[in-house]
């Protein structure tokens, strides 16, 4: 999702929604990683008086857990976040910050077992 | 003794905790009297923070004014003479202490001062821009003693008339804790991924409202030098809510793979950044008055510090790339850092407030004291 600075808390609950993914990965105009909003983040911020209409600045974690391009198996090192941390998306960048593609848990074992 | 500080501000805590603190565990008589912003929720109620940490707020007094120019605060300054003369008609003290260079500290001084009361004031003899500089000086002519944090504060106050014995050099008690704290290491800030490398640098830049022009073009460039430099920079965030948020996405828009942004960052993460970088860059005066203990150049841009007196490891440098890129040079470089390392802090070594105490303590309140004169 791209960011822009009138995005709001509800906008991010929105996408949650509509996505599944129970994450928000954000991107600025040229494609680098902006941030990530968890479900948790949101909850957090209602939990401490923010309103729907709050802008997600103050909700953003700038600081993510990403995989690096170079990695020889990205699946496998997604694999150890979700074990390690527990998260279910991770974006994957090149070495500017830009987004190659988001790996999610969740499409990785619904091909497992499906198969 | 019986002390009475005056708190209006986040700001004056700083500078008065570690003294209550230190007189409390003496076994002096301490009370706090907020009032103005320290008061009203919207600004953290700052009052009752502290109570709840167990601190002796006396009272507090609702005596800021809705509205956005100083004649709120002329009008604020009625409200605390009011609330202020109410409060000393009917308690005593041995000793009022003021801080800073708020419009409420001055009002609060000059009733004191009708009451006849023992004055003391820390942070005095300072520069500061507008009309806080004139406070703080409007403020000495009503101080018993003086507070200064360094030579250059001290010079100050006697050049502008003030009795050289009633003038203490202590430092600022404000860094007290960064010589009592300890500090996470460098190893811990790596493995709570705080860090992502050994050597980094840290980066921590203002706006300033009256320029808001001048504020743009700083972070602009400075932005775009430190994101083509090698080393990762841990970028800390601004505390002016509007410039905040602009200067905010700029940074995040350009951050490299291995560097940081923290809009909020607790106090000793913070210093042990500062305690293992390689040098601060940006508009901080935490480059000035901090980063000296440490021994870590600072190089410091554009005029937000401008009135602030500063030691060997500072680096002043314009809005320009050439220049800023010439001082990460110097800061780099092995012969300034050695430079650095060896000088010390001019704002004091960590024992201002045992200082401060121990004047208060020794000085005897007489009319001679209480009877101030102007030295010419």
């Amino acid at each position: 999702m791209q960011y822009h600075d009138s995005l709001t808390i509800a906008d991010l609950i929105r996408h949650i929604g509509t996505e599944h993914e129970r994450t928000c990965i954000l991107e600025d105009s040229s494609g680098k990683l902006y941030g990530v909003v968890s479900q948790g983040d949101l909850l957090k911020a209602i939990w401490n008086g923010h309103e729907l209409i709050t802008p997600i600045d103050k909700v953003i974690n700038p600081n993510p857990i990403f995989i690096r391009s170079e990695v020889a198996d990205p699946e496998k090192e997604a694999l150890k976040l979700f074990t390690k941390h527990g998260i279910l998306l991770v974006p994957v960048i090149d070495k500017t910050r830009k987004i190659q593609r988001v790996i999610s848990i969740r499409k990785i074992m619904s091909e497992k077992y499906d198969s | 003794m019986k002390l009475l500080f005056v708190l209006g501000s986040r700001g004056e805590w700083g500078y008065i905790r570690p003294l209550i603190r230190l007189a409390q565990e003496s076994g002096h008589e301490v009370e706090i009297w907020c009032a103005n912003m320290s008061v009203l929720g919207r600004f953290g109620k700052l009052s009752e923070v502290i109570t709840n940490e167990g601190y002796p707020v006396v009272g507090e007094f609702y005596t800021a004014i809705e509205g956005d120019d100083n004649m709120a605060l002329a009008k604020s300054f009625g409200l605390v003479t009011l609330s202020a003369s109410d409060w000393l008609m009917n308690n005593k003290y041995d000793w009022v202490i003021v801080s800073g260079d708020r419009v409420e500290q001055l009002a609060f001084v000059i009733v004191a001062s009708l009451r006849n009361l023992a004055i003391c004031h820390i942070q005095a003899g300072e520069r500061s821009g507008n009309i806080d500089g004139k406070n703080r000086h409007a403020i000495a002519r009503y101080a018993h003693i003086h507070i200064a944090a360094n030579e250059d504060a001290a010079e100050r106050l006697i050049r502008s008339g003030e009795d050289a014995d009633r003038v203490k050099i202590t430092g600022a008690p404000q860094l007290d804790d960064l010589w009592t704290q300890t500090l996470p290491s460098l190893h811990e800030l790596l493995e709570r991924t705080v860090v992502t490398a050994e050597r980094f640098i840290l980066a921590v830049f203002h706006g300033v409202t009256e320029d808001l022009k001048g504020s743009e073009l700083g972070i602009s460039i400075l932005v775009k030098v430190l994101s083509e430099l090698d080393l990762p920079v841990i970028w800390i965030g601004s505390n002016n809510d509007t410039l905040g948020s602009q200067i905010e996405r700029q940074v995040i828009s350009n951050l490299k793979v291995n560097d940081r942004f923290y809009s909020n960052l607790n106090r000793l993460d913070y210093l042990a950044l500062l305690s293992s970088c390689e040098f601060i860059i940006g508009n901080s005066s935490s480059g000035i008055l901090e980063a000296p203990t440490f021994g870590k150049p600072a190089i410091n841009l554009g005029p937000r510090q401008m009135d602030r007196y500063r030691g060997v490891n500072v680096i002043d440098c314009e809005y320009n790339e050439a220049s800023i890129l010439h001082s990460i040079n110097k800061a780099l470089s092995d012969e300034f850092k050695a430079e650095c390392k060896k000088f010390e802090n001019p704002y004091g070594h960590g024992d201002s407030s045992a200082k401060i105490l121990k004047i208060l303590e020794t000085t005897p309140i007489n009319s001679k004291f209480l009877m101030k004169q102007i030295t010419y």
